[in-house]
């Protein structure tokens, strides 16, 4: 048994699009608690860890665990037609089916299959950081459009009181300084200073996506090990990724 | 639950593979070349025939070096974009946990059609930019379409491993089994295979599973099958089979593509299914394999494919009580005999529509149907009006022969 209801679609919606970067098809774990999900991307190079607690829903009634797969992008197209509305989630098990229903001027019932639940159970990566910064999403995301103007891949360290990004591309170059106490750099803890190379595709598709569902984000990293950015959520639970860097080649 | 032997007895480590121990060699060279840097050769082409191993190899490989796998297949060719995105990617990128990454692009002689193209072109760049090991495998490496990227790799043979190793393998597997196999009964097995050791296992799981004792009289019945007796096989799996998933893998069996198989299947229905409601059903099946077969043929979605099969083989089986009721031989589609004998009649029958089309205004299909039964008729029967007819529709002798015999 499986039946949740959000009073305003938009938010749980900005959460499945930025799930949806990386995932087409997502496993959701569903449990008297919750629901969450953790998933990598086709080439492993991402992951999403995603939790969103029964207290973040209007309603929330669920008996048991269940493993739920749906094509999130499906599901998107439903909830961009709800607006600010309100909607309800219920899993018809029997058939297998999830039945949305919009309620705003007139009442809604769509109803989508569910898929094979995957069953790779996916780790959180153990890494050390010796890198924390606690930056606006809003400041980030600039920063990462700036970049993406003259390069796929951007550079980034840290170093003292500030992180700087760099890249360059075949005819341009880039160079970004975030001062610790500027609008965008909140906070920053270094313990040793730190540098790793990502792709700005991941990057700022990730940023864009998460920064309609979060203000401020806590970035995490080493020397050329992945990054952590958990993007603080106004509900009760978490939206976290870790991107693997690339392979520096001397 | 149904386990194929071939997947059961899957080596795990590179110790379990048969054979090839030079080519393993090379391999593992070749990626101890990469704990120095990026070594010359970035990409490592994998070939050989089937069913000797090519890519359990690769994922022992992985397993025992404790690497992450990156797979992809001939369905993940399709689009230049979906390569970039999943295997470009995990080239260029390391990991989330630490492991080393090792991509496999198999299946490689999967790749067809034009779009495919540039499947082979964007490969071919991914394994000269790759930043960790990319592993290439197919049947034929030499095929012209292969000719750039083979220049960017280490070229690695797959040899068939001998009769002698295949043996030792099936008897292993025997043990395992608890079945009491007689030698001659295995080194027939093995012989058979002409070097597959796939196809050597998915012979021995079909002749002994659930046997306590497999003797030379087992299989020496398969002796010097040639396609026709293959086929018989096959259809013998399909209509008799335990369960669907037997019913299913015959369709890899046979040595007849999909669309001969299916003239095989409602060729004989009805010769071994006596009982009319269990035939109905079975052609039931047929008929919508049918449907399937001829959507994927308008549209081109070949991801129909599968329904089309599946309804084909799997579809009959269950549709039935498979009891035999005595021995019934299997025969050789009569269609298929009519269409080819047929043709000459076909050819003359439509040069005659075409004629009927110019003057008529009718396709020369419709012609045929509609107006050929009636000329006939006066041409069997009224020589006079017929000369009038043959004149004005400016019909030919053979045509005028061919429409005054009797049927």
């Amino acid at each position: 048994m499986f039946s949740v209801r959000v009073a305003d679609a938009r938010a749980f919606r900005d959460i499945l699009s930025a799930i949806s970067t990386l995932v087409d098809e997502g496993t959701f774990y569903i449990t008297e608690e919750g629901i969450r999900l953790r998933a990598m991307d086709p080439s492993r190079v991402a992951m999403v860890d995603f939790a969103m607690n029964k207290s973040a829903f209007d309603e929330y009634v669920s008996s048991g665990e269940l493993k739920m797969c749906i094509d999130i992008g499906e599901l998107l197209k439903l909830l961009r037609r709800a607006g600010r509305e309100s909607v309800e989630l219920f899993l018809d098990e029997e058939t297998g089916q999830l039945k949305v229903t919009i309620r705003g001027k007139y009442t809604r019932t769509f109803s989508m299959p569910t898929l094979e639940a995957s069953e790779e159970e996916v780790p959180t990566p153990r890494i050390t950081f010796n890198v924390k910064a606690t930056l606006t999403t809003d400041g980030l995301h600039q920063a990462l459009e700036d970049v993406s103007l003259v390069s796929e891949h951007v550079r980034i360290e840290a170093e003292g009181d500030r992180i700087v990004m760099n890249a360059k591309g075949e005819l341009m170059g880039v160079n970004i300084e975030l001062d610790k106490g500027s609008d965008a750099l909140i906070s920053l803890e270094v313990k040793e200073p730190s540098r790793a190379t990502f792709s700005l595709s991941y990057l700022s598709e990730i940023v864009k996506a998460a920064a309609s569902t979060s203000d401020v984000v806590t970035m995490e990293f080493s020397t050329d090990m992945p990054i952590r950015l958990d993007f603080k959520q106004q509900y009760d639970g978490k939206l976290i990724y870790y991107l693997a860097p690339r392979i520096e080649v001397e | 639950m149904y386990i194929p032997w071939t997947l059961k007895y899957k080596p795990k480590t590179l110790s379990e593979v048969i054979g090839n121990r030079a080519a393993i060699e090379k391999i593992l060279g070749w990626i101890r070349e990469w704990n120095r840097g990026i070594p010359k050769r970035r990409a490592l082409f994998l070939h050989g025939p089937p069913g000797v191993g090519k890519t359990v190899t690769i994922e022992a490989l992985a397993n025992d070096l404790d690497m992450e796998l990156i797979e992809s297949n001939a369905s993940d060719y399709r689009t230049a974009d979906a390569v970039r995105r999943i295997a470009g990617r995990a080239s260029e990128y390391s990991t989330l946990f630490g492991k080393r990454r090792l991509i496999l692009f198999d299946e490689l002689d999967g790749i067809t059609g034009s779009a495919d193209r540039g499947g082979v072109r964007i490969i071919t760049e991914v394994a000269r930019k790759t930043r960790c090991p990319l592993v290439l495998i197919a049947n034929n490496a030499y095929d012209p379409r292969f000719s750039t990227l083979r220049r960017h790799c280490l070229m690695v043979e797959f040899k068939k491993p001998s009769k002698t190793e295949i043996v030792r393998h099936l008897k292993r597997i025997c043990i395992h089994e608890g079945i009491e196999a007689e030698e001659s009964a295995l080194r027939f097995i093995a012989e058979r295979s002409g070097g597959d050791v796939r196809s050597a296992v998915n012979d021995l799981q079909a002749l002994a599973q659930g046997k306590r004792r497999l003797t030379y009289e087992d299989v020496s019945w398969l002796a010097g099958r040639d396609r026709k007796e293959a086929i018989f096989n096959v259809l013998r799996m399909i209509f008799y089979a335990k369960d669907a998933e037997t019913s299913r893998r015959a369709v890899n069996m046979a040595d007849v593509d999909p669309d001969m198989l299916f003239e095989w299947i409602y060729e004989n229905l009805p010769h071994q299914i006596k009982d009319p409601k269990e035939l109905a059903a079975t052609m039931d099946a047929l008929s919508k394999a049918d449907i399937y077969r001829k959507r994927v043929r308008t549209t081109q979605d070949w991801s129909l494919i599968s329904y089309f099969l599946d309804l084909m083989t799997a579809g009959v089986t269950v549709s039935w009580s498979r009891r035999a009721r005595g021995w019934t031989p299997f025969k050789f589609p009569d269609r298929i005999r009519t269409l080819s004998s047929g043709k000459g009649e076909r050819a003359i029958l439509s040069a005659i529509g075409m004629k009927i089309r110019r003057r008529c205004h009718i396709s020369s299909v419709r012609a045929i149907k509609e107006v050929i039964p009636y000329l006939k008729v006066i041409f069997q029967n009224n020589p006079e009006m017929a000369r009038g007819l043959a004149r004005w529709l400016d019909l030919d002798d053979s045509m005028v022969r061919y429409l005054s015999e009797k049927d």
